[in-house]
């Protein structure tokens, strides 16, 4: 990305935040970004051509709602968990990921934490509740058995669970995927983090818990920074202040959640926006692009949605787009270059 | 959910004492098939009276229910016949020979235990460093190496090479060591290896990612995260071991002339001195049934999701 | 029971208002050792469900989990007997003399497609499996049914050698339905197809079973917890909550002018529930380049 286009970017902040989401807290604008990550290519170590995310940069603010949006193969697990450092020895991380202002391996592991997709499966099936919390609070050190029970407990209440201490007696099969992902975000908050990454966190869930939990995620951002990684357009349309669409390992559009939400630009969102049953009682058919998405091994250069999209050019196949635009939505597509 | 879990405890137990009449029933119809139960039982060289009174014990003209149920009563009562050797109680003689055995199969079994469970854990958590690999390594020999070879290697290079070590006999201490060693090595590789493939797969699992991406230091996740999912199978091959401990093993007990119930077990059949194997086998027997049922409620303690399913 | 021989016929639409699959006054109730969590949680049983299937109509279910939906699906699939209540197939009462052949007409097709399918099969042995085993045909003369069944649901030959981890899970669900559709049937209980997959791929499968539905005059029992994908599919709706049924109308019904308070929570929890109604797609995708003109305006 160019020189022009990263201030372009860094204005977008001061607009977007000074015109105020409706409802939505004021973000600091003008403050130093609290993620933030540039140039990000992760590959396979010992085949470095594939490429599993491909040059990805974007950046979270203190208080903000960032959505990624992408489908299976997207690469967003591996961009989760290469931003929590626990990447696989498999794979090779270039480019800079920088929380508040600190490379990744400088930071507190403290300050970021991750959420996940099937709640049951992230908890020790043999130890209850209780204790899982309480060795999670006692890492900030200094805290005897006693202190640590009832910091879970209040940890327990803050994300609404009603009845802390019988909760903590259970083990994680005998609750429900909501009480499980309920129970995953008090052990997220325990450290006190910075930064949240929930990977697709509702995807297993119910419309009704999933709305419970996502007003949660809504009640305790003001905090952090949320970094909400899912492949359910509604969700982070509705809830986010900025989205990201992930296509095959390539950022192809960042933009406010409003704007992108009216006008999508980008083929690969606006496919996913037809693909979206609507609420209606006005069937219409649902398009989808043909084909499928390409297996990271077979990724050329050039944009990766090429062998998909209806508009592609030549130059689409061996020349991948930059992100351009106007200060709140920029996108990737030689099609809309002026 | 508390209920559930005695519910499903006083089920286990009721199990075991079901599988323990039917081991003791099969043993009743094995000797019946055998031939006349007083002449195996006394042996060719009981006189009339002996017979007479025997058999009124045993109510040899009643029904074969009735004669059940005083086989069933004897059992209970530990009256197994007596021992044409040893002219004494055929129980007793077994139970004379069980400290021995048991001094030598616990020693087995502790070295067994800590070897090879020590041994599965670091090939799991170290696999491509050499105490890993060296581990693998030596399970692999364990379990190939049949136990009377290994038994007379050991005995030439410690008892006849090095002079370290008796030969065979119980006197001292030091006669422990060779065949509580050899005893241990097969059940030690046997241990290691499913220790590693336990310890291997509660590793990759994603509650310890979750809890490394924590920031959980590894030592703590290794002891409260892993071990205890990967307890249940080395639980129950830990089982099976302990409940063969009470017969030991007649191929090392006789190499090192341990006298044991092996030993005795290996004699008696060659002395056809029937009480005794028979009252070795419903010993057996019933060890390996309670060690099961320890096995069996052990699962419940170390894995709570047992406790709501009734497997 | 014979099958027809050739191509599946288009089925002459019958008084379709009539029901081909009902449930009357249905209780059910799982033994007490067999509960999952959720069921503990949720209530464990069917009350009274009454509930009809007309020839050639999507009928959605909609229900959280725990409110006993699956367990519906088990008892269309006669995969297990209700506590009280009956089951009519075609305007006959079900049977156990009758199972057998009610099994042939009605088919699954279940929520994880990779986990449906034998990972260590190719996948065309898969697909004619059901020939092969209700039927006793050799494989040599499943191949047109076979072929058929492939090209019904969009999928290409060379699918067919593959195993289950070489392909997707759109892929997948697609082999899944060629293989429920392979035996020709007259309803296909869906649980939950969808819900394991992408935004595009399940588009391009509520799109599939939407085309076979008319194609085929396939009836279909849709069960989901997506209230979109229900409301895209199917004409007639029902809710089901703790093992009962609260509402059912049509579509336009349920979702215009929800009656419970259950079914209005329901609603007002999909997120962006505007989504998807009015886009202003253009009917052909950008074929040239548009120019700055498309980028909003600036502020």
């Amino acid at each position: 990305m160019d020189q022009t286009t990263s201030h372009a970017l860094e204005a977008s902040y001061v607009q977007t935040f000074e015109h105020g989401n409706a409802g939505r807290p004021a973000i600091a604008a003008g403050s130093p970004p609290l993620l933030s990550i540039d140039g990000l290519t992760v590959v396979l170590a010992d085949r470095p051509e594939t490429r599993l995310l491909d040059a990805v940069r974007f950046e979270v603010r203190k208080g903000e709602f960032f959505a990624l949006v992408g489908e299976s193969g997207s690469g967003k697990s591996v961009l989760c968990s290469t931003i929590m450092g626990v990447a696989t020895s498999e794979l090779r991380c270039l480019g800079d990921i920088h929380i508040e202002g600190r490379p990744l391996t400088d930071v507190d592991r403290r300050l970021r934490a991750m959420i996940y997709q099937q709640p049951s499966l992230y908890l020790n099936p043999v130890r209850s509740i209780g204790f899982q919390i309480r060795e999670t609070v006692q890492m900030i050190g200094g805290l005897s058995k006693r202190e640590a029970s009832e910091r879970a407990a209040d940890l327990l209440c803050d994300v609404g669970i009603d009845d802390p201490r019988e909760t903590m007696r259970k083990y994680p099969h005998e609750m429900s995927g909501g009480m499980n992902q309920r129970v995953m975000i008090a052990m997220a908050l325990a450290m006190k983090p910075k930064l949240l990454i929930a990977d697709e966190p509702t995807s297993a869930l119910d419309v009704t818990t999933q709305k419970q939990i996502l007003d949660l995620l809504e009640r305790l951002r003001s905090d952090m920074a949320i970094l909400f990684v899912t492949h359910d357009l509604g969700v982070a349309l509705q809830r986010s202040d900025r989205i990201g669409v992930l296509y095959a390992g390539q950022l192809v559009e960042i933009g406010c959640a409003d704007l992108v939400a009216r006008t999508p630009l980008h083929p690969y969102t606006r496919a996913l926006f037809s693909a979206v049953p609507p609420l209606s009682a006005q069937p219409r058919r649902l398009h989808s692009p043909a084909g499928s998405l390409p297996d990271p091994t077979q990724r050329q250069a050039g944009c990766n949605f090429a062998s998909r999209c209806s508009g592609t050019m030549d130059i689409c196949r061996h020349t991948r787009p930059a992100l351009q635009g106007i200060p709140q939505q920029v996108v990737a597509c030689h099609n809309l270059e002026a | 959910m508390r209920r559930k879990a005695q519910k499903v405890f006083a089920s286990k137990i009721g199990r075991a004492l079901v599988t323990l009449v039917l081991m003791v029933t099969s043993v009743f119809i094995l000797m019946r098939c055998a031939g006349d139960p007083v002449t195996v039982l006394l042996g060719p060289d009981a006189t009339a009276d002996m017979r007479a009174a025997y058999s009124g014990e045993l109510g040899l003209d009643r029904p074969i229910l009735v004669q059940y149920l005083a086989y069933l009563h004897n059992v209970v009562r530990g009256s197994l016949g007596v021992s044409y050797v040893y002219r004494q109680d055929a129980l007793g003689v077994v139970l004379s020979h069980l400290p021995l055995t048991l001094m030598l199969t616990c020693s087995a079994l502790t070295f067994a235990a800590v070897t090879g469970i020590a041994g599965g854990i670091a090939a799991a958590v170290f696999p491509s460093s050499f105490i890993g690999r060296a581990c693998t390594i030596a399970s692999l020999v364990g379990l190939c190496v049949p136990s009377f070879f290994l038994a007379i290697v050991l005995m030439l290079m410690f008892s006849i090479q090095l002079n370290w070590l008796p030969t065979g006999g119980a006197d001292s201490w030091r006669s422990l060591g060779l065949p509580a060693v050899t005893m241990g090595a097969a059940s030690s590789a046997v241990l290691a290896r499913y220790t590693r493939v336990a310890v291997r797969e509660s590793l990759d699992s994603r509650y310890v990612l979750a809890a490394f991406a924590r920031g959980i230091p590894f030592s703590r996740i290794l002891i409260h995260h892993v071990l205890p999912n990967a307890a249940v199978p080395i639980l129950t091959i830990l089982g099976l071991l302990i409940g063969g401990a009470v017969t030991g093993s007649t191929v090392v007990e006789t190499v090192f002339s341990w006298p044991g119930i092996g030993n005795l077990f290996v004699t008696s059949v060659g002395n056809r001195d029937i009480p005794v194997v028979q009252a070795i086998v419903l010993l057996a027997g019933t060890a390996m049934i309670m060690t099961n049922l320890a096995v069996d409620l052990g699962y419940t303690w170390v894995d709570p999701r047992s406790n709501s399913s009734e497997t | 029971m014979t099958l027809p021989i050739g191509p599946p016929r288009v089925r002459t639409p019958r008084a379709s208002s009539e029901p081909i699959l009902e449930l009357r006054n249905i209780d059910f109730c799982y033994p007490a050792a067999r509960r999952s969590a959720a069921e503990v949680l949720g209530g464990s049983r069917l009350n009274k469900i009454n509930m009809s299937i007309r020839r050639g109509k999507a009928h959605g279910l909609i229900g959280e989990s725990g409110s006993g939906k699956s367990t519906i699906a088990k008892l269309l699939l006669g995969l297990t007997a209700p506590q009280a209540g009956q089951i009519f197939f075609d305007g006959e009462l079900l049977t156990r003399a009758r199972l057998a052949a009610f099994r042939l007409r009605v088919q699954p097709v279940f929520q994880n497609p990779i986990d449906a399918l034998n990972p260590a099969t190719p996948i065309g042995k898969q697909i004619i499996a059901p020939l092969l085993v209700n039927f006793k045909m050799k494989s040599s003369g499943c191949q047109a049914r076979l072929a058929a069944a492939i090209s019904a649901v969009g999928l290409s030959g060379e699918i067919l050698g593959k195993l289950p981890h070489q392909i997707s899970g759109g892929q997948a669900q697609r082999v899944n339905i060629a293989r429920a559709l392979i035996l020709d049937p007259e309803v296909l209980i869906c649980d939950e197809p969808v819900s394991a997959l992408d935004m595009t791929v399940q588009a391009q499968i509520l799109n599939l079973l939407s085309d076979l539905r008319e194609s085929r005059g396939l009836s279909l029992l849709f069960i989901s917890h997506d209230i979109r994908s229900v409301a895209y599919l199917c004409s007639e709706i029902a809710v089901l909550k703790r093992g009962t049924i609260v509402e059912s109308g049509s579509r336009d019904q349920v979702l215009l002018d929800p009656k419970t308070d259950y079914m209005k929570s329901l609603l007002r929890a999909v997120p962006n529930s505007e989504l998807g109604v009015e886009m202003a797609l253009p009917s052909k995708p950008c074929s040239q380049p548009i120019g700055r003109r498309h980028l909003p305006a600036e502020r």
